[in-house]
């Protein structure tokens, strides 16, 4: 696993840590059934503490995307495809509403946006 | 929830209503837990009293009164058994400078359960020759040979006073390389005092402050910098209200920068932008006030 993380983001590390495991389990590259490394060993690979390591565990776990099993270790769950589906659906749309927001500010209309998503797409019309 | 090795919330050392008096310096501890299993940056200005603390939780300076334990049990009538568990490593040798590394541990090494392959190991890990003399030494060798040392006697917990000051950046994170492998055994405990806060940004589980003898707080660093923030506010949102929340407050083009103890009073006034804090913001910003006594705002400008 490779793993990208920056003390000076403005994105707490156990949060950074969060999403890139989200990431590898959301294009596959984790498999369900498939055990995490240790906290310990985890934030020794990663250099950071190990209290941030379990938070981030903890809160995978919270979100169903990671079980802990009491003795063995943490485990990444069973992510069913409409659920990962509609998770990609909700970051978009977050990601969206940011973009919409630029949009008022930048003084761009929703005509101007939509050809812009259009050329980014290669022509409007082209199905 | 259950996670493997983090049940336990054991603490390896506490310290309880201990105050010493040097001279004209006072160092007042009601309440002081060094957590097992984790690592503890201890982080203050010079002369807030970093070293006088680890000095005298290990016994090298007399408390007037208070108590300390290692694991339940007190340094007094119990030697034999905190000094093998405990190691410290100081910022300068204390060690006689004109023997080699091995002579050293030669003469040490009957003194505790000492470790010749863990001494073995890390000299050669950290390339140091085990023939030279330790006056030969540079600086940040000399810091390594002190953790050598520290380690060989297999302690349980390790007290480091400014390990990592006069070392440079690859030696440092060599260090911090050896803290975490060190702890990845949940028996062992780490209880660092640093000036260098990027260190403590990276692996500490714990912060301690300490301000005028006194330890302001000891917290889980993650929810300390979730807790704080960097609030940088516009010259007109700079309200009394919004005065009484930030700490260091410090003026420039657009505004003010101050640092407030609790996002959540500052979150979502207009005027106020929000930034996560490091722990060195935390450490500038909290001393400053005393640094410069009381701080005006003149608020009609």
């Amino acid at each position: 696993m490779r793993f990208m993380i920056s003390t000076l983001s403005q994105t707490p590390i156990y949060e950074q840590i969060k999403t890139q495991i989200k990431e590898l389990v959301l294009t596959g590259q984790l498999k369900s059934g498939e055990q995490l490394p240790s906290i310990r060993f985890m934030a020794k690979d990663l250099k950071v503490g190990i209290i941030t390591v379990k938070r981030a565990y903890d809160d995978l776990c919270e979100e169903g995307f990671a079980v802990s099993l009491a003795g063995r270790g943490v485990f990444v769950a069973d992510v069913d495809t409409a659920r990962v589906k509609s998770i990609h659906l909700q970051l978009l749309r977050e990601q969206l509403s940011d973009i919409k927001d630029y949009c008022a500010t930048a003084g761009i209309t929703r005509l101007e946006l939509e050809e812009v998503l259009g050329d980014v797409y290669g022509g409007l019309d082209r199905e | 929830m259950f996670m493997e090795g983090l049940t336990v919330s054991d603490n390896a050392v506490m310290v309880r209503n201990v105050s010493v008096k040097l001279g004209r310096f006072e160092l007042n501890v009601d309440t002081l837990d060094i957590k097992k299993g984790f690592i503890t940056g201890l982080i203050g200005k010079n002369g807030a009293g970093k070293t006088t603390l680890i000095k005298t939780v290990l016994d090298c300076i007399q408390p007037e009164s208070g108590e300390i334990l290692f694991d339940g049990v007190p340094m007094w009538g119990h030697e034999a058994v905190v000094k093998a568990k405990t190691a410290v490593v100081y910022d300068t040798l204390i060690y006689p400078q004109h023997l080699t590394a091995t002579k050293t541990a030669k003469i040490i090494s009957p003194f505790y359960d000492f470790d010749w392959e863990i001494f073995h190991r890390l000299l050669e890990r950290f390339g140091l020759r085990p023939h030279m003399r330790l006056s030969s030494y540079s600086r940040g060798m000399q810091v390594k040979f002190s953790v050598t040392m520290a380690l060989a006697h297999n302690p349980e917990i390790l007290f480091l006073d400014e390990p990592t000051s006069g070392l440079d950046p690859t030696a440092r994170d060599d260090m911090l390389d050896v803290l975490l492998e060190f702890i990845q055994d949940e028996n062992k405990t780490v209880f660092f005092s640093t000036h260098i806060t990027s260190d403590l940004d990276k692996i500490a589980d714990y912060i301690a402050l300490i301000e005028n003898g006194r330890v302001v707080f000891n917290e889980v660093k993650d929810d300390m910098l979730d807790r704080f923030a960097m609030a940088h506010v516009e010259r007109e949102a700079l309200t009394d209200d919004v005065v009484r929340c930030l700490s260091g407050l410090k003026e420039n083009a657009f505004g003010c920068v101050g640092l407030c103890a609790d996002r959540a009073l500052l979150q979502g006034k207009p005027g106020v932008r929000l930034a996560r804090p490091t722990v060195e913001d935390i450490m500038i910003f909290r001393t400053k006030d005393r640094d410069n006594g009381q701080w005006t705002i003149d608020n009609g400008q």
